[in-house]
């Protein structure tokens, strides 16, 4: 029993001293001052934090990265300031936090992957939030560029979430990064057609249409002779967000004017030769001439 | 039955008739303002180029007619006006319908004259030499924007509606298609017309501003080599508006200078030329230029590999 209350009268001055060495004024000294410390990085972060939110020089997703990252560190530094103020030793924690950091790192490499990707894809800028994209052949418009991933909200209205690293690796057409665009119809008119016509009559209906650009200027190109008709290629600027409906409307227009100038769009057709045969031949028949006749059945 | 009335200036506040529509017609613009239910329906069409009887006029006509549409007699609902006549080969005829929600206003509308909301592209039908450092004054009349707000029940104004007074064609203001900015100029098949008007000129006696229509005075100084003058750009947005009784809107006088390496450097001078004579402040510019360090620092927050050069 003896031997017992003084094993516990030992633990107890142990403790008694050690109590004493750790409250003594140089301790709570440094502890103040780990919390001043801590404190200040903390005010200094959040000031770091609203000050870049007011920058409009920055696209919205790269200034909520910059808030972070400034945010991060100063957290960082702050607390690293205050354990080193403290008397830890930061090589061992730092030593710590490189091995965490490679273990975490096997186990999320593809998040890792994807997180470096993000940066890339918010400092790069190949497209922003609200642009038109065709990323690997799927059409849509920017919803929202993550860390991890993006995500498209394709044009009947689906959203796709892409991760980032397949977007750095993939092929992206941004339909939005000008703001105009040119644009391509394809005119067939019949052979015969005055040709001159055919030109001012499609400069005349693009000059009137107050979208299309007039500079930089309309072409109007002849093709080449198709199977049943003359063909033209129209190349026409215009705004990028009316690069989609213009084209009809000129498509349209250029009907109703060829109509009223009687020029002629022409279908596929054959046209069937019946040759006379002998002089004084009755009026020709199909079914009288054996190979126009054989020509019908062919076809 | 019609009532037509000339109504003296076409800016200030038009009382509006709940469930009635209205056309008015400001120089070739002819707008139709119909309220139904709780949405405002605007839509407007322009007369056909050279209709000079009709140029010049301003009247209001509540269940008027549609001069340039020939309206159906009786119609006086926009929601019917579906079946007016378009062709595209008399007139570039399109009638543009625009519903705005009208939660809160009341049924008063103000009419605001302002200019264009984008850069206007001046062209010179025959274009001209510049020598190195010559200059050229020159008196430009450009079209003007009718700003429509509506009055809320608190009195405060919003913004409902804006269309050009003279029908107006997007271009493209830069060296090339990815460089530059979208802005508005004459509409391409009126500079062929023999009695294309004198927009143009150094002399203020052969400018007549009209109603839809604001003189800008600009210096253009040529700092590069010799070169052809065709045409010179007018930045709308940040440019003030005035009025002068006697000679119409006129903006800030401008200084526009064509640099060697073939860019444009616009400098308002913040005041009307002289030749506006007594005047008034109507608007002040829509966006301020920015510095050059502003522009510098954008440039470098854009910048990224993906930007051709």
């Amino acid at each position: 029993m003896d031997a017992l209350t003084g094993k516990f009268r030992e633990l107890y001055e142990e403790w008694a001293k050690a109590t004493a060495n750790l409250l003594t004024w140089e301790r709570i000294s440094d502890l103040l001052t780990a919390l001043i410390l801590l404190s200040v990085m903390l005010f200094i972060a959040r000031r770091a934090r609203r000050s870049i939110g007011r920058l409009s020089q920055l696209e919205s997703n790269q200034r909520l990265l910059v808030e972070r990252l400034a945010s991060f560190t100063f957290t960082t530094l702050g607390f690293a300031l205050a354990l080193d103020q403290l008397g830890f030793d930061l090589k061992v924690l730092l030593g710590a936090a490189g091995v965490l950091t490679v273990a975490v790192g096997f186990a999320a490499q593809t998040s890792a992957s994807n997180l470096i990707s993000g940066f890339f894809l918010i400092f790069e800028r190949p497209f922003v939030v609200g642009q038109s994209v065709d990323v690997g052949g799927l059409r849509g418009e920017v919803v929202a560029i993550d860390l991890l991933s993006t995500k498209i909200r394709t044009f009947d209205n689906l959203i796709v979430r892409i991760p980032n690293e397949t977007l750095v690796k993939s092929q992206i057409t941004n339909y939005s990064h000008y703001p105009i665009r040119r644009i391509e119809l394809s005119v067939g008119v019949a052979y015969g057609s005055n040709l001159d016509l055919v030109e001012s009559t499609i400069a005349r209906v693009l000059d009137q249409h107050p979208r299309v650009l007039k500079n930089p200027p309309p072409r109007i190109l002849m093709q080449g002779f198709g199977a049943s008709s003359l063909d033209f290629m129209v190349y026409a600027w215009t705004a990028t967000d009316l690069a989609l409906d213009l084209p009809s409307e000129l498509y349209r227009q250029i009907e109703e004017v060829f109509r009223l100038e009687k020029i002629e769009i022409p279908f596929p057709t054959r046209t069937l030769v019946v040759q006379h045969v002998g002089k004084d031949a009755k009026a020709p028949s199909a079914a009288h001439h054996p190979q126009v006749l054989q020509h019908l059945i062919d076809e | 039955m019609e009532v037509s009335h000339e109504i003296s200036s076409w800016w200030g506040r038009q009382v509006f008739v709940a469930g009635r529509a209205d056309l008015w017609q400001i120089g070739s613009l002819n707008l139709h303002v119909e309220r139904s239910g709780r949405a405002w329906h605007f839509a407007y069409d322009y007369l056909p180029w050279g209709d000079s009887e009709s140029q010049g006029r301003l009247q209001n006509t509540p269940h008027g007619y549609w001069p340039k549409a020939r309206r159906v007699s009786g119609v006086s609902s926009l929601l019917h006006a579906t079946d007016l006549h378009r062709s595209v080969l008399t007139s570039r005829s399109t009638l543009r319908t625009r519903p705005i929600s009208a939660s809160a206003e009341g049924f008063d509308l103000i009419f605001q004259p302002s200019l264009l909301e984008r850069t206007y592209v001046a062209s010179l039908i025959s274009p001209i030499s510049l020598a190195p450092e010559e200059k050229l004054n020159i008196l430009v009349k450009i079209p003007l924007s009718l700003r429509i707000d509506g009055t809320s029940n608190t009195g405060a104004l919003r913004p409902l509606f804006e269309v050009p007074l003279e029908d107006v064609q997007d271009t493209w203001h830069g060296p090339a298609p990815r460089e530059g900015e979208l802005a508005w100029a004459c509409p391409s098949d009126r500079e062929n017309l023999e009695r294309f008007p004198s927009h143009l000129t150094d002399r203020i006696g052969e400018l007549n501003s009209g109603l839809g229509h604001v003189i800008v005075a600009a210096e253009v100084r040529n700092s590069g080599p010799l070169r052809i003058l065709e045409s010179f750009p007018i930045p709308c947005p940040q440019l003030s508006l005035f009025h002068a009784t006697k000679t119409g809107f006129w903006t800030d006088r401008l200084s526009l200078e064509w640099t060697a390496l073939g860019q444009w450097l616009k400098r308002p001078e913040r005041q009307p030329p002289k030749e506006c004579g007594s005047n008034q402040l109507v608007a002040h510019p829509r966006s301020q230029s920015s510095e050059p360090a502003i522009k510098a620092l954008r440039g470098i927050m854009n910048h990224n590999m993906f930007r051709e050069r």
